[in-house]
């Protein structure tokens, strides 16, 4: 079985405040913590905030590492870890 | 009232209550330093000779005083001089807001002169960081910094600002960013509860101290707490100032280099509390073996060290000073005497086989451990020890006996050689009248020696004790432990130090003599100018207790 499907799917989204760098920030945690980044999609709002959706496939331990580390950005507002199953 | 974008930043700092920056000016920050210029009388600027000096002065500076660090850098390479020191200030929790002049923004990603994007070099070593390109948001965005560089965890932050913002015009009005709530680490009391019940039907409980205490100044409660209940305190590196070393409830240093009671007794603790410290590999050794025995209460005010190495059974994310006040409500009296005597034994024995044979004076030759020795007991454990990074620092740590916080400076996390003289700089800067003792080898000494000069111009006296073994001693021992005696490239052809001190105006000394010993250290302290020391140490010497990496901490060797 490859890396992939090796693990379980999680989708992380993430609320920030639409700023410079903040992608930089966050991708900048998920290669230090080798999670690898499967699929994501970003959206700016009228409200000035941008809504991450990240795809990932990795264990859970991991998982509850970087999203500690994603909350200690100063620019991000929300974490969520939104599903969790086996793919 | 109207100014320019240099002025700003220097009326920042005097609100922000800076009395000293440490700083190197260049070509991007030249209109900051004209500004300066103007407020030479309020903000005392302290020229390094190089900018991981500057960094490392500020964080000697911080973590002495419990204040915000500052230093000054220009772009390009005065910028990323500073990363060693930032990536320092991180891992060990220093407030520190680093100023460092850009490009103006019109020439910002054209490769211009002096440019580098040290914003982006900085992102994964800096609480926060900002590039600032319009005069009008330095107040705000400096505000902002100084908040992040204090709040919850400290740390670094840096500011990057464009030449043209600071030579561009604004309305100047300056608010300090709005701190976050008082109670924003509060927790309910049936946590503390809970806590205190285990601590009161614990048969064998071990409090882990570590740089939290200090950094919220909990350090008397941590006394209260371990006095009232009779609970053994274990220190980190960066806790061991935090609980006075002739407290008969201390009972040593954790990690690799520490002691051998503490170490040991961590694998038959029943309850562990840890209180403002992170399960560092250093402190922790094999993870796999790591307290499995106990159930262990971590507190700490960064929820992300929270079952980041080491799984608690009670995680309280709070400030070290609260909790410890709240404990103190619930916890009842207790003795632990069979406990505390076990501890008793395991030190007697690291005394007979380590300490004794290495702090009795030979004929021949000087030990690092006899060196501190001796300067513990002729300052009476009061001096601040700014140490270096391998066995002088280990030595350091094993060997003064401190009496009080904000004593023990040194890089732990990162373990930067380099690191003592800049910050002892920094250390006597905010602490002119305590005695300020850089500890270091002769190594990690030269890879900031230039500061010897800045030493001078401010006529600190700052005493440099440099324990030489012509080796670099740590890594020495690694490959004589561990790569079959292969010292590859650990020896080192050193100058004249004696002859260097002079030529930058300090006053030097050389000794190799155990005799002299004692008449060179009591001419260093009574010095009342910078003193420069060489202690010319054992070649050869190994620091021990040591836990070899993948070792548990009951694995710990006493040679």
């Amino acid at each position: 079985m490859d890396k992939k499907h090796a693990h379980d799917m999680h989708i992380i989204s993430i609320v920030t405040r639409n700023s410079l760098r903040v992608l930089q920030r966050i991708s900048g945690l998920f290669s230090r913590y080798s999670v690898n980044i499967d699929q994501m999609s970003i959206f700016s709002g009228q409200d000035e905030l941008s809504h991450f959706s990240i795809i990932v496939y990795s264990d859970d331990h991991s998982i509850q590492k970087l999203t500690n580390q994603l909350h200690k950005i100063i620019e991000v507002c929300d974490v969520r870890v939104l599903n969790n199953q086996k793919f | 009232m109207k100014m320019t974008g240099a002025q700003a930043i220097i009326e920042s700092l005097i609100q922000e209550g800076i009395e000293v920056v440490f700083g190197y000016p260049g070509g991007t920050i030249l209109p900051t330093y004209d500004a300066l210029f103007e407020k030479k009388d309020k903000i005392h600027h302290v020229l390094v000779r190089h900018e991981q000096g500057g960094v490392m002065a500020a964080e000697g500076y911080a973590k002495s005083s419990g204040k915000v660090g500052v230093c000054f850098a220009t772009s390009g390479p005065g910028a990323t001089n500073l990363v060693t020191g930032i990536a320092d200030a991180m891992l060990d929790s220093v407030p520190l807001v680093c100023i460092t002049g850009q490009v103006a923004s019109s020439l910002i990603g054209t490769d211009a002169f002096q440019e580098a994007d040290i914003v982006g070099i900085t992102i994964p070593i800096t609480k926060w960081n900002y590039q600032v390109t319009r005069a009008e948001d330095i107040p705000s965005v400096i505000a902002k910094a100084f908040h992040y560089a204090t709040e919850g965890r400290p740390g670094p932050v840096l500011v990057d600002i464009t030449k043209d913002a600071q030579m561009g015009m604004l309305d100047y009005n300056y608010k300090k960013h709005k701190p976050r709530i008082s109670h924003a680490y509060d927790c309910p009391d049936i946590q503390f509860i809970q806590i205190a019940d285990m601590l009161n039907e614990a048969k064998r409980p071990l409090i882990l101290a570590g740089n939290g205490i200090g950094m919220s100044n909990a350090e008397n409660d941590l006394l209260k707490l371990a006095e009232k209940a009779t609970i053994p305190v274990a220190c980190t590196l960066h806790g061991l100032h935090n609980f006075p070393s002739d407290h008969e409830l201390f009972v040593g240093l954790l990690g690799m280099h520490g002691n051998y009671a503490p170490n040991i007794m961590t694998n038959q603790a029943d309850v562990i509390i840890a209180i403002g410290m992170r399960f560092d590999d250093r402190v922790t050794g094999n993870l796999t073996k790591y307290a499995k025995q106990a159930k262990i209460i971590h507190i700490d005010i960064d929820h992300a060290e929270i079952n980041k190495n080491v799984k608690s059974y009670i995680p309280l994310h709070t400030d070290a000073k609260y909790a410890l006040t709240q404990l103190l409500r619930y916890v009842q009296p207790n003795r632990h005497e069979q406990w505390r005597e076990k501890f008793k034994a395991l030190h007697n024995e690291e005394y007979q086989k380590v300490i004794l044979p290495e702090l009795t004076m030979q004929k021949d030759i000087i030990r690092m451990s006899q060196v501190i020795n001796m300067v513990s007991e002729k300052t009476e454990g009061k001096a601040i020890v700014v140490s270096d990074v391998g066995q002088n620092q280990m030595a350091a740590m094993r060997y003064y006996k401190f009496k009080q916080s904000k004593s023990h400076i040194t890089s732990g996390g990162l373990g930067t050689m380099g690191f003592a003289l800049p910050a002892a700089i920094g250390a006597k800067m905010a602490n002119p009248d305590r005695e300020v003792v850089c500890v270091a080898g002769d190594g990690g000494i030269q890879m900031n020696i230039q500061e010897l000069a800045v030493i001078k111009q401010e006529k600190l006296p700052v005493k440099i004790l440099l324990l030489n073994n012509n080796y670099l001693g740590m890594v020495r021992q690694w490959q004589e432990m561990f790569y079959e005696e292969r010292y590859s490239f650990v020896d080192l052809v050193n100058p004249d130090f004696v002859a260097l001190a002079a030529a930058y105006g300090i006053k030097s000394r050389k000794v190799s003599n155990p005799e002299e010993l004692e008449s060179a250290v009591t001419e260093m302290l009574a010095s009342k100018e910078a003193y420069f020391l060489e202690v010319v140490v054992e070649k050869r010497e190994k620091v021990f207790p040591m836990m070899p990496v993948g070792a548990a901490v009951d694995e710990i060797r006493l040679s």
